[in-house]
């Protein structure tokens, strides 16, 4: 890596604190155009890091840019991946404060919590299901640090991938994981379906989202896994909806339940 | 508002554009005041035209059916246009790709009515009394003016219509919950677009509804036999020569048609 700790510490604290001030900011590679893959997940961890040492706690890890046409369009080869956080859970029905949040967006997508960690390489879609304790509707609240969404992807992922909430769907029905390609979705804004996916849309099936993200994580050294009893949110099925204050979105799962919070 | 003159000639620059695959200026240009009432005109002596040489109406179309397209296009409706028999394709066709100006696909249900349905106030429910069919549809639409369009450029070029493809299975309409209908788009083996029927206006009937009860408006209806595009649930896919298309909707079957 070119630059040094020092300089990687000073990133991670700017754009923490962007995060923690909610206030916008411009991205990262404007101040520095050569920044690697490799230095960008460096300033996430050290924010992850930052976190710890303040006694939050890593709840789980979440996917990005896990549509294979957009990943095309990128010419990457690889989707994204951050962490949540406990202070990011929302219950389901639960209010979340736009004065904490800078321009926040709403997706829809499928949860997975692994019975036994997973690590790559190697790691295909029906060793994930053999790992699968249980998958959850969920929905993630995205909040990119950046001014006007004006970013890269290096610069999304020193962001920790704009994670900031998310809920988790508590009456749900069982669904099999093994069909949540099929898994239909509807995203409804006070009360008009503004956004809707097929499960598919995740890499051809969430599964293998968990999959990837055990293959990156394998590559990227020892001790990286998906790890166990954590949630992995696997990535939109459906495109990222701005909210305001004031709205409901209310996700429906065909088959598998629901999800609803509330911006206020 | 447009005189009966500049209506005309308006369908004539439109057919002109369509037989030279060539297209025109937007017709809000050339026609600064045009509105909507002289755009359906303009698509009724459009229509006229193709009738008499030969081309039969099939059923109709409805277009901005989500509300991502109506705030885009500033419309609170959707807006329709004619499906004329010479624009259908089987499900496995290879369809030319010169045949339109700038194609775009998009994921549709289609319904075939099995009574005649006319308006006022035809809700949901009477539209699923009336029809007998409902059958996965894909759209191929095509814009025969220049780009940017305003909601009058759309409505006078018959919506934006330009060739149906019907496939896959057909059900009748409680055999399945017309609201969950998924389906998946891949374009040349990778997954585009994926969409969920409830994504047209919440039922996929509602904009039917809407259709009818509009035609009424100008003294018609649906007849009995006749097929409606319900409207897309995902967004438009740009289309060239060399494309293959798959359109995977469950446990409604799949098309897939390739463009040469």
């Amino acid at each position: 890596m070119a630059l040094d700790w020092k300089t990687l510490e000073a990133f991670a604290e700017h754009l923490e604190n962007a995060e923690l001030e909610r206030r916008a900011i411009t991205k990262i590679t404007d101040d520095c155009p050569d920044l690697s893959w490799e230095e960008a997940y460096a300033i996430q961890d050290c924010i992850r890091a930052r976190k710890v040492a303040r006694g939050v706690r890593i709840t789980g890890l979440k996917m990005g840019l896990t549509s294979l046409a957009k990943m095309t369009q990128m010419g990457v080869e690889d989707p994204i991946h951050g962490f949540i956080t406990d202070y990011g859970m929302v219950p389901d029905g639960g209010e979340i404060a736009m004065d904490a949040l800078i321009h926040p967006k709403v997706e829809a997508e499928v949860g997975f919590v692994l019975k036994r960690p997973l690590s790559g390489p190697g790691v295909d879609i029906d060793m994930v299901l053999a790992a699968t304790d249980r998958i959850v509707p969920a929905v993630e609240v995205i909040d990119s640090r950046y001014r006007d969404f004006r970013f890269d992807l290096k610069s999304v992922i020193a962001d920790n991938t704009s994670a900031a909430r998310y809920v988790v769907g508590s009456s749900t029905t069982p669904f099999a994981a093994s069909d949540l390609h099929r898994l239909n979705v509807v995203l409804e804004k006070n009360g008009s379906v503004v956004a809707e996916g097929v499960g598919a849309t995740v890499l051809g099936h969430p599964a293998a989202s968990v999959a990837m993200l055990a293959n990156m994580l394998g590559r990227k050294g020892e001790g990286w896994e998906v790890p166990a009893e954590a949630l992995i949110l696997t990535g939109g099925i459906t495109e990222a909806v701005p909210v305001a204050r004031g709205d409901w979105i209310d996700v429906r799962y065909k088959d598998f339940g629901s999800v609803s919070l509330h911006f206020v | 508002m447009l005189s009966e003159e500049d209506r005309r000639k308006g369908a004539e620059l439109l057919l002109q554009a369509e037989r030279e695959r060539k297209p025109i200026p937007q017709l809000s240009k050339t026609f600064p005041d045009i509105e909507i009432e002289d755009a359906y005109r303009i698509q009724d002596y459009w229509a006229q035209a193709r009738i008499a040489a030969g081309a039969r109406v099939a059923g109709h179309k409805i277009g901005l059916t989500s509300r991502a397209m109506q705030l885009a296009s500033k419309m609170t409706e959707p807006d329709y246009g004619r499906i004329l028999d010479d624009a259908f394709y089987n499900d496995g066709a290879r369809i030319p790709a010169s045949r339109f100006i700038k194609p775009r696909l998009e994921v549709e249900l289609a319904f075939i009515m099995g009574e005649d349905l006319a308006g006022p106030g035809v809700r949901i429910y009477d539209v699923l009394r009336a029809t007998e069919f409902v059958v996965p549809a894909l759209e191929v639409i095509d814009y025969r003016t220049e780009v940017p369009r305003a909601i009058t450029d759309t409505i006078a070029d018959n919506a934006a219509f330009g060739s149906i493809v019907v496939g896959g299975r057909p059900v009748r309409p409680f055999d399945v919950d017309l609201r969950w209908v998924g389906a998946t788009l891949s374009q040349n083996g990778i997954i585009e677009e994926t969409g969920v029927s409830a994504g047209i206006m919440g039922h996929p009937a509602a904009g039917i509804a809407w259709l009818v009860n509009k035609l009424h408006v100008v003294g018609t209806g649906l007849e009995k036999g006749q097929i409606v595009l319900a409207g897309s649930f995902t967004r438009p896919v740009d289309i060239t020569a060399g494309d293959i298309i798959q359109v995977d909707y469950g446990p409604l079957g799949a098309i897939g048609v390739s463009f040469i």
